[in-house]
């Protein structure tokens, strides 16, 4: 089998952490960016400023799925100050996808970050 | 890791005995066929008999047969070969016809010929009505696939064919997707002009014919050495054209027979399907080509579900892909057309069988369908 995609990506695709819906969150917030269906609804739970639990349900293409455990486990435990720092460009090079126009890859980040700016 | 391979309709493994003629012919047939000399003639009889088996497959003439590149390139010469003695006149085709064809249509569209695309009805079959109301505009052609290649569906084409006649318009077919699948006469169909492509019916990629009825006149695409009678210049592929020729004759043959076999795994995989739950299968239920599926699972992505089976060595295709070739987002078009509720359009892939598939495979292709779907539905779930 050739893969077209970074180990990194599939494993996140094939096997996603954090995901599901927390019984005790802060907030909820959905992505408005994805059509035809698709969604991502993160749960997110915060103490002291910190993001102390994290998890979401999805429906997407392997990149935004895999995107979105991977940026569920980078701000997990982190400042919120920290996530707002966080570039969307760092996650797609870490999973390996330099093609601009796969903004999924980028979504699961900035829709955190937007819905963060509330809680500085 | 055991490779499955559903993916036919997108193109099809060559049959050992193409793959051996292929050799032999350009060991033994690598002359010109334009070459006046032996070796030229040699090669110019094993092409002149690859047409005559071709014309014979699909009760056409051999002087009605142009080898070409294939079906993009025959769908290209069908339409604007043809436009320049209808100058202005408009061009009418399906909204479900294959890129090779719309986009065509387009470009013919700035040319001066008015563009019209029929509707189809939700089993994707082309509205007749609206054809006949169209044909009052006097197209100089009217172009419609024979098989879908998304959902398989049959046109009817011979009524099609009636109603253009009537109106005095040339008819076109891309037949790329039936050949090989089910029986095509060219005489039956009533069609003026057919494309087909060989690698579609397990003959190699790079070849194909096209079909064009002895009093119609067409202009070729390019200028060049006046090859196949004027219409399409450059040195003749004669491996390819024989290898071509042999693929068509093993693969009309055997299709009788696969078609049983797929008709027993369509039915396999549907009541897998139904275990699944919340699914539809796109298209006619009857009316479309054996072995070819197009299911849509609801609340999952498409392209997504297509990955976890090629993780599991299973090919199939998507028609849902973000970026399938460049800038293509969403749906397709053919899923579109049907007017499919988006929580499932989305989740639509395409499985299309081939004379190499085993039950054993078809068996193992529905325990990891069930898996993968589940899978994917578990992670939308937020219960």
């Amino acid at each position: 089998m050739i893969n077209k995609y970074s180990p990194l990506l599939t494993e996140h695709f094939m096997n996603p952490r954090n995901i599901g819906r927390l019984n005790d969150f802060t907030f909820s917030v959905e992505s408005d960016h994805l059509k035809d269906g698709d969604r991502i609804v993160f749960y997110v739970a915060l103490e002291d400023g910190r993001i102390k639990d994290i998890s979401y349900t999805i429906q997407g293409c392997p990149r935004v799925i895999a995107s979105s455990s991977y940026t569920s486990e980078l701000v997990k435990g982190k400042k919120i100050s920290e996530v707002l720092e966080m570039k969307e460009e760092t996650i797609a090079e870490r999973l390996g996808i330099d093609d601009p126009s796969f903004n999924c890859i980028r979504l699961p980040l900035s829709t955190l970050q937007q819905k963060l700016k509330e809680y500085l | 890791m055991r490779e499955v391979y559903l993916d036919h309709a997108a193109t099809t493994p060559p049959f050992p005995e193409v793959l051996k003629i292929i050799q032999e012919s350009y060991t033994n047939l690598y002359g010109n066929a334009s070459s006046l000399h032996s070796a030229g003639q040699k090669a110019r009889q094993a092409l002149e008999k690859a047409r005559e088996e071709i014309a014979k497959t699909i009760g056409a003439e051999p002087e009605e047969i142009f080898f070409t590149s294939g079906g993009t390139e025959s769908d290209n010469l069908a339409l604007f070969g043809t436009e320049s003695f209808y100058p202005l006149q408009p061009v009418i085709t399906s909204i479900i016809e294959h890129e090779a064809v719309l986009e065509t249509v387009n470009a013919l569209a700035s040319k001066g010929h008015p563009a019209r695309f029929l509707p189809v009805n939700n089993e994707g079959i082309v509205d007749l009505k609206a054809l006949k109301a169209l044909l009052v505009e006097k197209p100089y052609v009217v172009s419609v696939m024979l098989a879908n290649n998304e959902i398989g569906t049959i046109q009817p084409l011979r009524e099609i064919a009636a109603l253009a006649h009537e109106k005095g318009a040339l008819v076109h077919t891309d037949a790329v997707q039936a050949l090989g699948k089910i029986a095509v006469n060219v005489q039956e169909l009533g069609v003026d002009m057919l494309s087909a492509s060989a690698h579609k019916f397990y003959g190699p990629k790079g070849i194909g014919f096209f079909y064009l009825r002895k009093d119609v006149k067409a202009l070729p695409l390019f200028q060049g050495g006046g090859h196949e009678r004027g219409l399409r210049s450059g040195t003749e592929n004669v491996p390819d054209a024989i290898a071509m020729a042999l693929a068509l004759k093993i693969s009309t043959r055997l299709f009788t027979r696969t078609h049983y076999r797929y008709e027993r795994w369509t039915a396999q995989i549907l009541k897998k399907c139904e275990e699944i739950g919340d699914f539809r299968l796109n298209g006619h239920p009857k009316q479309r080509v054996p072995g070819l599926l197009s299911l849509s699972f609801k609340y999952i992505n498409g392209e997504a579900l297509m990955e976890l089976l090629d993780m599991n060595g299973i090919a199939v295709s998507t028609a849902s892909a973000c970026q399938s070739h460049s800038a293509k987002r969403g749906y397709s078009h053919v899923i579109k057309s049907l007017g499919i509720d988006e929580t499932y359009a989305n989740g639509t892939i395409r499985v299309s069988m081939g004379v190499e598939n085993t039950q054993e495979e078809i068996d193992f292709f529905c325990e990891i369908l069930k898996k993968s779907v589940k899978q994917l539905r578990n992670y939308r779930n937020d219960q």
